[in-house]
């Protein structure tokens, strides 16, 4: 390895540097609006909030269903992760390791289902979920994001399980473990990163989304954070405060998640290693 | 052997016979039911008139209790609630009821189940109704279909002045007729004929039982459908091609031998089936089921709350521009190459920005590099809505952080939405913002599990840093950054938040992609449903055929790295 010189230290330092606070910008911007008080979007260059307050804060979660709402959010995100991860990695398994009719075409159908908008699903999903008496309910908003994050997450761990040698597999089947044996042992420990990733996937798609949360529920107690979230924004005049003290709540979640698995991350979008 | 042959033959005409029973069952009864309530429903639009008529005049609390008597009948007044309707989705304004025979109603929402206690059709049928008749100024009149459980309706909504309300008459409607045994008798008999048709001419069984399924939708057309009039050539259509498209799927499925091979095939994977098929069932239900919903409404036209069969007209619509110049944003092609320009400028810049920082990031020797990286996802964890909103507001052209900062180095205020460079370089600035992240961390991880020691023995042979990175790590990028760049040109081609909510299609909708036109066609141009559809449609057939083009590309060259 070459030893870098001072000069392209500082350099390396000061373009990364740069490019960092060009990204943080807009999400400072929102942090000072949500601590500033007053509800407009007058802008200063000054990082530091104006006529510091937590009142916005105070008026988004003492909102009487915020507690609601925070838990439909958290039930259906939570409820997406665990079924949309089990039913991929079985997915992705048979997918990865079986060659059967229909091999191809179905993973050409994951694919696929990915390329249709979504947003245009929204007519025909309303009224299926309408006869399954889902609308306005946490289990409809389940199996509808299970579905948009599926097929994504089955792609991305039949990818990583391509990479897990067949041998290791062989292995274990002369010592006498049998095929859901070796699915549980060996399969799904070492796809652990591949899985932790696609566990934030689906957690991320069902807290962010906010389309079809406005879309199937239409109480104000079944709604999830982000069609809150939306409602500060109106058509002629924005809560920019109680907006961006929403937006920083339903963002940290996802942010913490972030730091938590961020290895797993990288890892698990590694095509590479076969080190376990 | 000979009974394995049965069996297979069994399970085909089994099939096509289903399929049959299916498709008669619905069209029977509903074919009697529209018979019977058609009288029906010219009573009910008159009641609704004169409810509507009355209420206007004042007299609406005597009219709603003099309807209360007569038993069955449901009689509403629906208001439009201005402060709780949502002006994005004008198909689910809220609406209220302003009065109600039952007088514990009085000023529910319409959407609560309440409101309907198992009588009333569902809130979204109503609704329809609502749009239809304050669209058109006159009653508007429809018969929902009859389920198990619930009996077919007779729904009657007429406007009133001023067309935020309605009044609403729901008519109990009558049973569903029961259906025939002797059709039972017939379809049994018809498939057992094609079972012995299928061992007699073994070759020729699909082709026969393509044709048997298709001879039957005709004769059900003929005999059901035709003697009722208009009503049931409007249903007989789509039927009818319906089930001509079965029967030309049977007769190739069948001449192909799929059929059998697939149900062989079923025994001797088993293990593979039992991993796939609870995500394939999901799957099936949640999305296959609503994506052939959403493809057969490209092919009708939806006005005013009813669906009329148009074949290929929507399509024809869309692909001849419609009418439009090719300057105007309302054709297909200019909107199109406007999606493209997005896409490419896109994942260009997403790709780009993520390698650089990707390259940077991957040196041992920098500190802080778990900080820079956690801070740089930042972008990729807030909502893509709320990274739009944010950004709508930093474009803004007198409060907005972006001209704030432009007026800093001196610069003039820039009206961003007001020329079509300007609003689409704010679009892809965001967008940018947003997606960088995703492509950095897949160049990252992919540029850790590159061994160290590759790069060392080239140095050893003497190869420069441009030589290291386009021979050396370019290609050992690919099979991580392929793939997301396939995705992410999906993505960016279907990204709906952004142009939606950052540049709302302004100026003049020049900055709409496929997508947004779309949408606006379904709920913001008069609810075409059809075209809009037809719109998906288009969508979805560039992208498969882009997805196949570069999954070939990526086997094609697959090779040539070895």
């Amino acid at each position: 390895m070459r030893r870098p010189t001072l000069a392209a230290k500082i350099i390396t330092h000061a373009f990364l540097a740069t490019f960092t606070i060009m990204t943080l910008f807009p999400v400072v911007l929102v942090l000072k609006k949500s601590l500033s008080a007053g509800q407009d979007f007058a802008v200063t260059l000054s990082p530091l909030p104006d006529h510091p307050t937590l009142a916005h804060y105070r008026a988004v979660v003492g909102h009487p269903l915020f507690l609601r709402q925070l838990f439909n959010s958290g039930v259906a995100a939570a409820g997406t992760t665990i079924v949309g991860v089990f039913l991929a990695c079985t997915a992705a398994y048979a997918f990865s390791r079986f060659r059967f009719p229909g091999h191809r075409a179905g993973m050409m159908v994951f694919l696929a289902v990915q390329m249709f908008p979504a947003t245009l699903l929204m007519i025909p999903l309303y009224v299926l979920l309408d006869r399954l008496g889902l609308l306005d309910n946490i289990l409809g908003l389940i199996l509808v994001y299970s579905t948009t994050a599926i097929p994504f997450c089955v792609w991305m761990l039949k990818g990583y399980f391509d990479t897990i040698p067949k041998e290791l597999e062989e292995a274990a089947r002369i010592d006498g473990a049998s095929r859901f044996g070796i699915f549980f042992r060996i399969v799904l420990p070492l796809g652990r990163p591949a899985i932790a990733v696609t566990a934030l996937f689906s957690f991320m798609t069902a807290w962010n989304e906010f389309i079809m949360a406005s879309t199937f529920t239409s109480k104000e107690r079944s709604y999830t954070l982000p069609v809150m979230l939306q409602h500060y924004v109106g058509e002629f005049t924005t809560e920019w405060g109680s907006f961006a003290a929403g937006a920083i709540i339903v963002s940290l979640p996802v942010m913490a998640l972030f730091y938590a698995l961020q290895k797993n991350l990288v890892a698990g979008l590694t095509a590479g290693g076969v080190k376990g | 052997m000979r009974r394995r042959e049965i069996g297979s033959a069994l399970v085909t005409f089994g099939g096509g016979a289903l399929l049959c029973a299916v498709l008669a069952l619905g069209l029977f009864v509903r074919a009697r039911n529209l018979t019977a309530t058609e009288q029906m429903e010219r009573g009910a639009a008159q009641l609704a008139r004169d409810l509507a008529t009355r209420a206007v005049t004042g007299d609406a609390t005597r009219a709603l209790a003099e309807l209360a008597q007569r038993p069955g009948l449901i009689a509403a007044f629906i208001l439009a609630d201005a402060e709780t309707a949502s002006t994005k989705y004008n198909f689910l304004k809220r609406r209220r009821y302003l009065a109600h025979s039952d007088p514990a109603l009085k000023n529910k929402p319409l959407e609560s189940p309440e409101a309907s206690q198992g009588r009333a059709s569902s809130s979204k049928e109503i609704y329809d109704l609502v749009s239809a008749a304050s669209l058109k100024g006159a009653p508007a009149v429809r018969v929902t279909a009859a389920e198990p459980g619930r009996r077919a309706q007779l729904l009657a909504v007429a406007p009133m002045a001023g067309r935020r309300a309605a009044a609403l008459v729901l008519h109990p409607g009558s049973e569903p007729v029961p259906l025939p045994g002797l059709f039972w008798l017939l379809l049994v008999l018809g498939a057992g004929v094609a079972a012995a048709a299928g061992q007699l001419l073994p070759r020729a069984r699909h082709v026969v039982a393509g044709l048997l399924v298709l001879g039957f939708a005709a004769w059900a057309y003929g005999a059901l459908l035709k003697p009722l009039g208009p009503t049931g050539t409007t249903l007989g259509a789509p039927i009818l091609a319906a089930a001509a498209g079965v029967a030309v799927l049977f007769a190739i499925l069948g001449a192909l031998g799929i059929g059998e091979r697939f149900f062989a095939g079923l025994r001797e994977h088993r293990y593979a089936l039992a991993y796939v098929s609870p995500a394939m069932i999901g799957i099936a239900v949640l999305v296959l089921i609503p994506f052939v919903v959403g493809v057969s409404l490209a092919f009708f036209e939806h006005r005013h709350g009813s669906y009329s069969f148009v074949g290929l007209g929507n399509f024809k619509e869309i692909l001849s521009g419609g009418g439009h110049a090719l300057s105007d944003p309302l054709n297909f092609y200019f909107t199109f190459g406007v999606t493209m320009l997005w896409t490419a400028v896109n994942v260009f810049l997403h790709v780009t920005i993520g390698l650089a920082l990707a390259m940077v990031l991957k040196q041992q020797w920098l500190q802080l590099r778990g900080l820079y990286r956690v801070l740089l996802i930042i972008p990729w964890a807030v909502p893509s809505y709320i990274t739009a909103l944010i950004w709508k507001g930093m474009f803004h052209q007198q409060y907005g952080a972006v001209n704030h900062v432009l007026g800093f180095f001196g610069l003039q205020p820039v009206s961003w939405f007001s020329s079509f460079t300007t609003a689409m370089t704010a679009n892809v600035v965001t967008n940018t913002w947003l997606g960088f992240p995703f492509m950095m961390v897949i160049c990252l991880g992919a540029l850790q599990s590159i061994p160290g020691d590759i790069y060392e023995a080239a140095e050893v042979d003497g190869a420069s840093r441009t030589q290291q990175f386009l021979r050396l790590t370019l290609p050992l990028l690919r099979p991580a950054l392929f793939p997301a760049i396939i995705n992410g040109c999906i993505w960016t081609f279907n990204q709906f938040n952004i142009i939606y909510l950052v540049s709302r299609g302004e100026p003049g909708g020049k900055t709409n992609i496929l997508i947004t036109e779309a949408y606006r066609w379904a709920f913001e141009r008069g609810e075409r449903y059809g075209l809009a559809a037809a719109y998906a449609v288009i969508i979805f057939v560039i992208l498969l055929g882009y997805s196949w083009a570069a999954n070939r590309v990526a086997k094609g060259t697959e090779g040539a790295y070895g």
